[in-house]
């Protein structure tokens, strides 16, 4: 597996002139191909988009030194893509996955998943701003610290919220909440569970299937607007929507707002305490 | 202006003269080569590239600012006989994103944040009030007998304790595995946590879909296993005493039989009738 360091004297993707095969060596090497490391650490110059779907490296690498912007790259990584960027990166996956995303970016950053039909394996965002765009699907996403927000696409499999705030206008088979979570739009949870430490705010339309919310979790709805992260806005959408199964812990809140139009298919189990 | 370690390949030395340049940016720096006395006072240093196995002169005495090493340095840091970069001076953050096979830190950090996918080891080292240590989804880190964490986050990494134990961890997700005691709060709020040996534990909450084993005969004061949650003593070496806790409905509380538990106090059940 060779490695490719981007040096970054003009903006192509496939100029040899921006590549070596050593951080500080002779340019001239081609482009990056399948199984390749590649590197992307400093400079300043941004990457114009380039399309490099057929592509499936054995790594990428961005790091915090480089300054300039990717403005859509679409490629498959089989093993790890770390994004530790300092400026807006716009990323896609390629005829294959991404198999593993992790996202630490900083200072103000943006990383967005561009629109198109590709798949995230498993995607973990630890600090900074990660958007996704349409049709990019993400099978697991683990929020830890992050601003997540999504303007559509498929809904994710499992979207863990462990920190940060997630923002979501699509929603996921389950949702594991212990910390900010906003729904909106045509949002639906197949499962959603909201723990200690978590707000949901469920400002969507769609039905969630089945949610329990336990000791000291949060489930609360609130007025249509707008919610802007990531120079992304999603335009939230007010009730009425369909509560299928419901669970309400002691020490729980299941959307106890007075304006709040919810239909209940079944009554409410309520565990720990007397009356509604 | 910040410092970068330029040196790429082969063996390094940290507090060295011929390993840093002063520089804007890194593509300067690499081109420069060196023009600057290591890190000192409250400089920003920067390990960025490069495969360097950085195991002389790890002494780092005078700095006291920030040390980021970034996902493209691949090499190592300390050697894996267990000599580590050591910050005797006190730096306010180390944060370590690297790749590489190991890195070993000891001394007086603030804060470190551990997001690589590179292993982390702390050894010896002084841990202030107040001082954080956050770690990162798939990061791994481990602290020596000689460290005792004040604050760990752990966002879904592994992390493992010694036998000083540590103050307060919160598990968000991941795993957490400790041979000494829990002084202050261990609350697993997701994934696993288990303590070992003799370890005691302070304040244990175990929240939904999260397991704790206490695989210690060391005394747990007070332990809270919300519903969905799961206390086990897999592994316990023998007999330990519960001073007080709660448990909810759907909860799981010690059921292992062969584990005798003396309970002081009776356990509150929360959410039951």
């Amino acid at each position: 597996m060779a490695d490719r360091y981007w040096r970054g004297t003009n903006s192509t993707w496939t100029d040899t002139a921006n590549w070596s095969t050593t951080p500080t060596g002779s340019t001239g090497s081609a482009a990056p191909a399948s199984t390749n490391d590649v590197y992307i650490l400093s400079g300043d110059v941004d990457i114009d988009a380039y399309d490099a779907s057929a592509v499936d490296l054995n790594s990428l690498t961005i790091g915090g030194q480089f300054t300039g912007k990717i403005k859509g790259l679409k490629v498959a990584v089989s093993g790890t893509t770390i994004i530790n960027c300092v400026n807006d990166v716009n990323i896609a996956p390629g005829t294959n996955n991404i198999d593993d995303l992790r996202v630490y970016s900083t200072g103000g950053a943006t990383v967005r998943l561009f629109a198109g039909a590709g798949v995230v394996t498993a995607c973990q965002l630890a600090s900074g701003t990660l958007v996704r765009e349409s049709g990019c699907t993400i099978t697991t996403m683990h929020n830890a610290g992050g601003t997540l927000i999504d303007s559509g696409g498929t809904a994710y499999t499992t979207l863990n919220a462990k920190g940060g705030v997630t923002i979501t206008q699509i929603g996921a088979t389950t949702l594991n909440a212990t910390a900010r979570v906003i729904a909106t739009g045509a949002s639906a949870f197949t499962t959603a569970n909201i723990d200690r430490g978590s707000t949901f705010t469920h400002n969507a339309y769609g039905t969630i299937g089945t949610i329990t919310v336990f000791p000291g979790g949060i489930a609360t709805t609130a007025p249509a607007g707008t919610i802007t992260a990531g120079g992304t806005t999603v335009t939230g959408a007010s009730q009425p929507f369909t509560v299928t199964n419901s669970t309400e812990w002691l020490g729980g809140s299941l959307f106890r707002d007075a304006n709040a139009s919810i239909t209940y298919s079944n009554a409410t189990t309520r565990i720990g305490k007397t009356g509604a | 202006m910040p410092k970068y370690f330029t040196r790429l390949s082969g063996t390094g030395a940290f507090a060295a003269s011929g390993s840093w340049a002063s520089a804007t940016t890194l593509a300067s720096a690499l081109t420069i080569g060196s023009n600057c006395a290591p890190p000192t006072s409250n400089d920003e240093a920067y390990i960025l590239v490069g495969k360097c196995n950085i195991s002389n002169s790890l002494n780092t005495s005078g700095f006291t600012g920030a040390l980021t090493i970034g996902p493209g340095f691949a090499g190592t840091i300390g050697t894996a006989a267990g000599s580590a970069l050591d910050f005797p001076s006190g730096v306010l953050k180390v944060q370590h994103s690297g790749t590489g096979a190991f890195v070993n830190f000891k001394g007086t950090v603030s804060r470190y944040d551990i997001l690589g996918t590179g292993p982390a080891y702390i050894k010896t080292s002084t841990f202030l009030s107040g001082s954080t240590v956050y770690v990162g989804p798939g990061a791994n880190v481990e602290f020596d007998t000689g460290a005792k964490p004040e604050k760990v986050y752990n966002a879904g990494g592994f992390v493992s304790c010694g036998t000083s134990g540590a103050v307060d961890v919160t598990n968000h997700d991941g795993t957490f595995e400790s041979q000494g005691p829990i002084t202050g709060t261990l609350d697993v709020r997701g994934g696993d946590a288990v303590v070992y040996n003799t370890a005691t534990v302070s304040n244990v909450y175990v929240g939904n879909g999260a397991r704790y084993n206490h695989a210690s005969v060391g005394t747990i004061s007070f332990v809270e296993v919300y519903p969905n949650g799961t206390a086990v003593d897999r592994g316990a070496p023998g007999p330990f005493t519960v001073t007080g806790g709660n448990i909810w409905p759907n909860a799981s509380l010690f059921q292992n039989p062969q584990v005798t538990i003396t309970y002081t106090n009776p356990i509150g059940r929360r959410g039951m009738p």
